[in-house]
């Protein structure tokens, strides 16, 4: 397998080489014990290198935000997070929620889904720049406030100076989701993740944003998360992707590969929902039928339901993250899961030098499904 | 914001002549003959013909035979002059009933206040904190009780339990019948014995505000405390304090700054409906504990059929309503800058 290349686009971070991971996951699981029981994580494993960009991909509803706000056990009492989150060798699952409190924010900021409700609307965006500021450099207030005026001039809000001390419903999308980015990069996080941030924003407004967030990581060599439902995003920021289904990551790729030769078929249908420039109209397809209820089990591959590939063994097994290969042949050979761990030197994951994964008892053949080139 | 004010000072006047008017109606629909309550009598029929005599003579003195519209006249030009009558039921001009009457009416509503707040907010907090757990569900079922139990019947056991059995309340009124009174500057006996120095008149004065603001606080407390839960529980899964708690934020400001600056702002309305009902209990209260304020005042007039009285009350209660309308805005604008860009500062 040869390692991840440049991305399609060509204007990669800038880390190059693997380095050792900042952060590991492994079998992160999150319940919600609502009305009904909702597991929205179901037991996935990745790493993530020091410096380096990485997409999550995957349609809503699919457990993204849920996964990642787990991380530093960003989500209600009555969700349950089972698994091992290790950052930098700390196992944050373990630690008490005042120990976590030194992780949040310091170690690892956090940009939201949505601009206009993530900021409080009862505090100027002074106050909420500033106490992070004091939080975690422990500084005087009057330093804090021009730390944090400084903070807002470098995401680029005009005017910051003056602007600061509004309230949040005088800015627009765009500049809250630069107020937020403030706040998260404020101390200096060793890992950003950035859920959905130019999701809720205008099409005009989006590229800055993201443009924004690659300058202030790759400047600080900080690791991001880049959270997104479309693919057409983590083109050209991310070096590797990992698509998720269902509460698994059901493919992980370099962004080359995820572009040229998608392993899973649920990746290839996420490509069909892209808007295509090389079209007529831009049309926007989206994928038929639901995900499946995440209040139920599911025996066997979880896109079973929507997929065109589907072959007997599908409803029966779920699929483990194998190598192309492998999956290709397992189905045919009919390996259980030991061979498949076998033959693919152990249980694969996600990460830095880790080869193309996919989670799929019949991949699409290399071809099929690549853009047109 | 200064227009604002004064567009709401402006309608004052005209608040005050409908609550006269309505005042001046309905205590002329009430089938009972002033003259007759002033007697103590309660419309008998009066054949004897000195009785009669007596109560023509009423009538010619406080000119309850005339017509109600030329009554309601004569009330107005008084009213111009700063003249509310004279009340039948102390024989003292209006005025100097109320001047009396008000401030330790205003004195026990603020302790009561006061209390309210200091025992609500942080209950309201604390149960929202821990919502769904022992302590939130225990908090349930007693704010449950606290507001459905009727004032007065806790008014009175309680009295009867803290006065009469243990003896921790202090008696009736304001003061000890042995603790002469501090001269009468704002007729707040709390104030006025600071401003006199006097400090063991302060601490009767005190002893005695206790019982009364105490058990007002505590049921308004409790009902205060409900919506500051309820708002908080709300404000706590909002995403602004998903925000506050991934930056690493303390759990104190997380809840304070972040939960409860949301929460309050629709405590701020709501107290301000509540300020009726607290009428309601302070003129019960008062009864009990024997406290020479409006609502004691009230319940003597309106036996009696002192229409002035009545009237009289009527308009400071609604000078009342007005005032705590205007406060309760005008906090609205401080707490929410959303509405406070709305008005045009
Ligand atoms: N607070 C919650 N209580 C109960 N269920 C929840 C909660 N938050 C998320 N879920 C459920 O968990 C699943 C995953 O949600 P999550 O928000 O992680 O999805 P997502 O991939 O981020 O989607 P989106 O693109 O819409 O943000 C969904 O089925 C959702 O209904
Ligand atoms: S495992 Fe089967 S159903 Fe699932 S994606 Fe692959 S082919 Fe489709
Ligand atoms: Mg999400």
């Amino acid at each position: 397998m040869k390692s991840p290349a440049a991305d399609p686009a060509g204007a990669a971070d800038t880390s190059g080489a693997p380095a050792a991971p900042l952060l590991s996951v492994r079998d992160l699981s999150v319940t919600f014990h609502a009305h009904a029981e909702v597991r929205a994580v179901n037991g996935i494993s990745y790493d993530l290198g020091a410096g380096e960009h990485v997409g999550l991909v995957g349609e809503s509803g699919s457990g993204k935000s849920a996964g990642a706000l787990a991380l530093v056990r960003l989500v209600p009492d009555y969700a349950e997070i089972e698994g091992q989150v290790m950052l930098d060798g700390v196992d944050l699952a373990r630690l008490t929620e005042r120990e976590l409190r030194d992780v949040r924010g310091r170690r690892v900021g956090i940009v939201y889904q949505d601009p206009f409700s993530s900021l409080n609307p009862v505090l100027t965006i002074e106050k909420q720049l500033t106490e992070v500021v004091r939080r975690h450099s422990r500084v005087r207030a009057g330093k804090a406030r021009a730390e944090a005026a400084r903070l807002l001039e470098s995401v680029g809000v005009p005017n910051a100076a003056e602007r600061i001390s509004d309230y949040p419903h005088q800015y627009s999308g765009g500049m809250r989701q630069r107020a937020v980015i403030a706040m998260a990069v404020s101390p200096r996080p060793a890992l950003l993740i950035a859920d959905e941030p130019t999701t809720a924003l205008d099409v005009t407004v989006q590229a800055q944003i993201l443009e924004l967030l690659q300058d202030l990581t790759s400047e600080h060599g900080t690791t991001m998360l880049l959270i997104t439902h479309d693919l057409a995003v983590v083109a050209g920021i991310t070096r590797r992707v990992m698509v998720m289904y269902a509460g698994r990551i059901v493919e992980a790729s370099s962004t080359e590969d995820v572009f040229t030769r998608p392993a899973h078929p649920y990746t290839v249908a996420l490509h069909r929902s892209l808007p295509r420039i090389d079209e007529r109209r831009e049309r926007l397809m989206t994928i038929e039928g639901q995900p499946p209820d995440p209040s139920r089990p599911i025996a066997g591959c979880p896109f079973a339901p929507r997929c065109s590939a589907r072959i007997d063994r599908c409803t029966m097994e779920d699929p483990p993250l194998m190598t192309v290969p492998t999956a290709r042949r397992a189905a045919a050979e009919g390996w259980d899961r030991r061979m498949i761990r076998e033959q693919d030197g152990g249980a694969l994951f996600p990460g830095p030098a880790a080869p193309q994964l996919t989670a799929c008892w019949n991949p699409p053949p290399p071809a099929e499904g690549s853009p047109d080139e | 914001m200064r227009w604002f004010i004064l567009r709401r000072l402006s309608l004052m006047p005209f608040v005050l002549l409908g609550m006269t008017f309505i005042t001046f109606v309905v205590s002329q629909l009430i089938p009972i003959d002033p003259a007759a309550a002033y007697l103590g009598g309660r419309g008998a029929v009066h054949t004897d013909e000195a009785e009669q005599n007596i109560l023509n003579a009423l009538n010619a003195r406080w000119g309850w035979d005339r017509p109600i519209l030329e009554r309601y006249w004569i009330y107005l030009t008084n009213l111009t002059k700063g003249d509310l009558g004279e009340a039948s039921n102390t024989l003292r001009p209006v005025t100097t009933d109320l001047a009396k009457v008000v401030p330790p009416t205003i004195e026990l509503v603020l302790a009561a206040m006061l209390a309210a707040l200091a025992i609500g907010i942080p209950l309201g907090v604390f149960a929202a904190s821990r919502k769904g757990r022992f302590w939130d569900e225990g908090f349930k079922v007693v704010s449950t009780l606290a507001i459905s139990v009727p004032v007065f019947w806790l008014a009175i056991v309680g009295f009867t339990i803290f006065y009469g059995r243990l003896g921790w309340a202090a008696g009736p009124g304001q003061l000890d019948i042995f603790t002469r009174a501090p001269p009468a500057v704002t007729r707040m006996v709390v104030l006025d014995s600071i401003i006199a120095r006097r400090w063991d008149a302060l601490w009767d004065a005190l002893h005695h505000l206790a019982y009364p603001a105490l058990l007002l606080g505590t049921v308004i407390g409790f009902y205060f405390a409900r919506v500051v839960r309820s708002e908080m529980v709300e404000a706590l899964e909002s995403d602004y304090v998903r925000t506050a708690r991934g930056k690493g934020l303390k759990r104190s400001l997380v809840l304070y700054r972040h939960g409860l600056r949301n929460a309050i702002i629709p405590m701020i309305t709501l107290s301000g409906l509540a300020f009726g009902s607290l009428l309601t209990s302070v003129i019960v209260i008062e009864h009990v504990v024997g406290w020479p304020g409006l609502g004691e005042y009230a319940f003597r007039a309106a036996t009696r059929l002192d229409l002035n009285g009545i009237a009289g009350v009527v308009m400071v209660i609604s000078l009342a309503y007005v005032m705590v309308n205007l406060a309760v805005d005008l906090l609205y604008t401080v707490a929410d800058p959303r509405v406070r860009e709305g008005m045009g500062t």
